[in-house]
């Protein structure tokens, strides 16, 4: 049991956020937002924090995961019903990491940069073809809101979108946090540690760092799907391709992985609420500046504190407790 | 004696030079075997084919029994192949016991994190590294640094134990200690040794029953180690008449 | 000749013009990861600051977009010595994930800036010299001279590389930093050097370029040049500022023949056609032949 116990400060927190939304007046929309950058850093953390390759593209992922869903409601709505929803999240996830796996397979082959450039070609190129193509739509995108609302009724698809699939942004995020636990408490996590030091001299020490990077990857490409699915088809009613695949949401994520703590359990959670949270004060307090501010804030961030929030308590910590805070 | 490593006429050249040429090498099960040699003879060379680093252009590689010409270093370590590198390559921000306790996960032994760590904790008494055991590795001295990629390397039970200049650096006391330690390993757990040196021909002498010099990429002598040391050969290389 | 080839003839005597733009647009990215090992994930955003610069030289004083170029270029060594010295001195060998993230900030930053001092509005401007009239074709001469203007440039470059000083020591370093620095070049300095120049020769292109986008100046116009600039690097070796002029070229021509041949398909859009042709060119090159196509490296 004792090795749980670090899973029970995210089960607290993703609790307290969700009570708070369920109970106060006007809160579940900002708890929300906080869970949906929660469960962004967690899923995207379980890929860039454990190996340490970049993804610059990683949007594709929840864009692909978003089309899934889509793709479920407006074809299939009149034959399941509701039905669509599951189905749509299923076809979410094995698109997702279908493309994750054909990615991996060859881009997985490249280090540092290189692997960088090819993952936002792997982004921009599958946004261009959708759109060149006229593929799903084309850059018209696909819009949902009719087909939830002929197989849920008027009322089920509102408390769908408006409730249903933050919920389920929840369900995602302590997923994502459990795998992670798991991963980290397992001899994967000490493959994972030795390879973001040294892949060479991990591949001698007898790991297969191919095999790990792509089960790192294929896991977060999936769970990414599953976000996009919920966060974006099920919430906005809509997949427009220059939404789905903006880069921003890649640096929303890069952002909240660096600033919680790379690799570590509570980290992209920490990093998610605190991103959250400034994002939104900053758009309320300086409304049209929260970039120009925030820009320049990540800036000092990266200078001064590269190890992250939960990478700065566990350095202060004795050794003792290392183990606690994961 | 069984012989577990044999390698059969590899040649390796790295754009226009030659770095070995048709080399055999055969190692028996538990034997401790020198690998001696002049800068730029081939003795890294010679060490990344078998680990795996590189591929031969030419020849093949058995360990064991099996062809491992061609596959990648993990499976190498696997099987039971066990090495250091000449300039240590430990994972830096990781603790000296967590470093060890790596290497027994993922070694021939590939044991859970429970026990990987309880392997550790006898490999870092062995080494006198016990009391640095939480230390992140980096912050080990240069010869400490040696230790902990020996007691890496054996914590994954190799049957082969290749050590890429391990000694060098390392003052005479604490090298008759380490040498000792070596050897009582060695008996212990019946494991081959192939150790490679380039200048402390005394740690040679002391430590190996037989030697291989390699010259330009070829192997120029082979044999016990006392009479090695004694060809006219060998003294001229190192010697520097020719 | 049958109308479709004059459209290709011309589309490709265009992109080869364009592509020498392209070219010095993207020498400093390559020259920028060739030293330091850093992609600089902002790169469009000093490719705006030059069109400004260039926008209001011209609109406030009349001064022609060539004679904006050594202008943008001083910019260009003040923005990059700003940002080298306040921030990225401190990520050299930083893992990927902060440098792309620090040059991504800063891109934002500018463009942030931009917006708050001019406006998010598209702006552009005429300047006319002229044009040369060849078969089948007509060219204008402003064009023509930011083709020679970029093919200077680069030619500059490549004898400060080849016979400067600090022009060797940095080569030396692209080819092997620890042995650099063991023979006495001071190579933080060095990489501080090389940092601005990379973003001058940026921001100094960014004033060229304004003579092919008639009304395309606006803040966040950088984006979609970063993604060229990284598909041209690659042509050309990442790492090599040569290589990444030559790999400007192709990718001019690529461009303008990929969007005549698309046009040519019913059904398919051929603006978004071309940039997936380019990231399925980057992808295939980045997986079978990572170090260019011209295989050039360091000088």
């Amino acid at each position: 049991m004792r090795q749980y116990i670090p899973f029970l400060p995210v089960v607290a927190i993703y609790g307290t956020l969700f009570l708070t939304g369920l109970l106060l007046e006007g809160m579940w929309q900002p708890m929300a937002l906080l869970a949906f950058y929660g469960a962004l850093g967690q899923v995207f953390n379980i890929f860039l924090g454990l190996t340490g390759y970049v993804d610059f593209g990683y949007v594709a992922f929840l864009a692909i995961g978003s089309y899934g869903m889509a793709i479920a409601a407006s074809s299939l709505y009149e034959d399941l019903g509701w039905w669509i929803v599951p189905t749509g999240f299923v076809l979410a996830f094995i698109m997702a990491s279908f493309l994750s796996i054909a990615v991996g397979a060859i881009a997985l082959r490249l280090k540092g940069a290189y692997f960088a450039i090819a993952t936002i070609g792997v982004s921009e190129g599958l946004r261009y073809l959708i759109e060149g193509t006229g593929l799903w739509g084309g850059s018209m995108g696909i819009i949902v809101s009719r087909p939830l609302r002929e197989a849920f009724g008027r009322e089920g698809a509102n408390s769908l979108s408006t409730f249903w699939a933050d919920s389920i942004l929840y369900g995602i995020a302590l997923v994502a946090a459990f795998i992670t636990l798991m991963i980290l408490k397992s001899r994967a996590g000490y493959a994972f540690l030795a390879m973001r030091e040294d892949e060479e001299a991990a591949r001698v020490m007898g790991i297969d760092t191919t095999r790990y990077k792509l089960l790192a990857f294929f896991i977060s490409a999936s769970l990414g799907g599953l976000i996009g699915a919920s966060a974006w088809t099920l919430k906005m009613n809509y997949v427009f391709p220059s939404d789905v695949f903006d880069i921003v949401y890649t640096i929303e994520a890069i952002i909240i992985v660096l600033l919680g703590g790379s690799g570590t359990l509570l980290g992209p959670l920490v990093g998610g609420l605190v991103y959250g949270a400034l994002k939104y004060w900053l758009a309320v307090t300086f409304p049209g500046l929260q970039l120009l501010l925030f820009a320049p804030l990540i800036l000092v961030i990266i200078v001064a504190f590269p190890q992250g929030i939960i990478g700065i308590l566990r350095e202060r910590m004795g050794s003792a407790f290392r183990g606690v805070i994961l | 004696m069984r012989v577990i490593l044999d390698v059969k006429g590899v040649s390796k050249g790295f754009g226009g030079v030659q770095a070995l040429r048709d080399v055999d090498l055969e190692v028996r099960a538990g034997e401790i075997l020198g690998i001696v040699g002049p800068n730029g003879s081939g003795k890294t060379t010679l060490f990344n084919l078998i680990s795996g680093v590189y591929r031969p252009d030419t020849g093949r590689i058995i360990f064991d029994g099996v062809d491992v010409t061609s596959l990648p270093p993990f499976r190498r370590t696997v099987l039971g192949i066990g090495r250091t590198f000449q300039i240590p390559r430990p994972f830096k921000r990781v603790t000296v016991m967590e470093n060890v306790a790596i290497g027994a996960m993922f070694g021939s032994s590939s044991v859970g994190v429970e026990e990987g760590f309880r392997v550790a904790e006898g490999y870092l008494k062995v080494f006198g590294l016990w009391d640095k055991r939480d230390r992140d590795a980096e912050s080990l001295t240069p010869v400490e640094r040696r230790l902990m990629e020996v007691a890496r390397a054996l914590a994954g039970r190799p049957k082969l134990l290749l050590l890429d200049e391990v000694m060098a650096g390392m003052p005479p006391g604490e090298l008759d200690g380490f040498l000792s330690i070596l050897r009582e390993v060695k008996v212990r757990e019946g494991i081959a040794v192939v150790a490679m040196v380039e200048h402390i021909m005394r740690a040679v002498k002391d430590l190996a029953e037989r030697v291989v010099v390699l010259h330009q990429g070829r192997k120029l002598v082979e044999g016990p180690t006392r009479e090695v040391f004694m060809d006219k050969r060998v003294l001229e290389v190192y010697l520097g008449r020719t | 000749m049958p109308p479709f080839l004059i459209a290709l003839y011309g589309n490709l005597l265009n992109g080869a013009i364009l592509g020498a733009v392209y070219g010095m647009m993207t020498m400093g990215l390559s020259l920028i990861f060739g030293v330091l090992r850093i992609v600089n994930v902002g790169h469009g955003a000093f490719i705006m600051v030059g069109a400004y610069t260039a926008f209001f030289l011209f609109t406030l004083y009349g001064i022609p977009p060539l004679l904006a170029v050594p202008f943008s270029f001083i910019i260009g060594m003040g923005l990059g010595a700003l940002f080298f010295y306040t921030v990225i001195k401190r990520l050299i060998d930083s893992p990927e994930l902060t440098t792309l993230l620090a040059t991504f900030s800063f891109g934002v930053l500018l463009e942030e800036v931009a917006k708050l001092l001019w406006g998010p509005d598209y702006r552009g401007f005429n300047w006319e010299v002229g044009s040369l009239h060849l078969p089948f074709v007509t060219i204008p001469l402003e064009k023509l001279y930011a083709f020679l203007a970029s093919v200077s440039m680069a030619l500059i470059l490549y004898i400060w590389f080849k016979k400067g000083r600090s022009g060797m020591a940095i080569r030396a370093i692209m080819e092997d930093r620890e042995g650099a620095s063991c023979c006495g070049i001071n190579v933080d300095g060095m990489y501080g050097l090389s940092f601005s120049i990379g973003i001058a020769l940026t921001v100094a292109s960014g004033s060229l370029l304004t003579l092919f986008i008639p009304v395309g100046i606006h803040p966040y116009m950088g984006g979609i040049y970063t993604l060229k600039a990284f598909v041209i690097a690659v042509l050309g070796g990442l790492s090599s500022p040569w290589g990444a002029f030559f790999g400007g070229f192709i990718f001019g021509l690529v461009e303008n023949g990929a969007y005549s041949l698309f046009g040519l398909v019913p059904g398919l859009e051929p603006f978004s056609m071309t940039y997936f042709a380019a990231f399925l060119i980057l992808l295939i090159l980045l997986l079978i032949r990572p170090e260019g196509l011209l295989g050039a490296n360091g000088g």
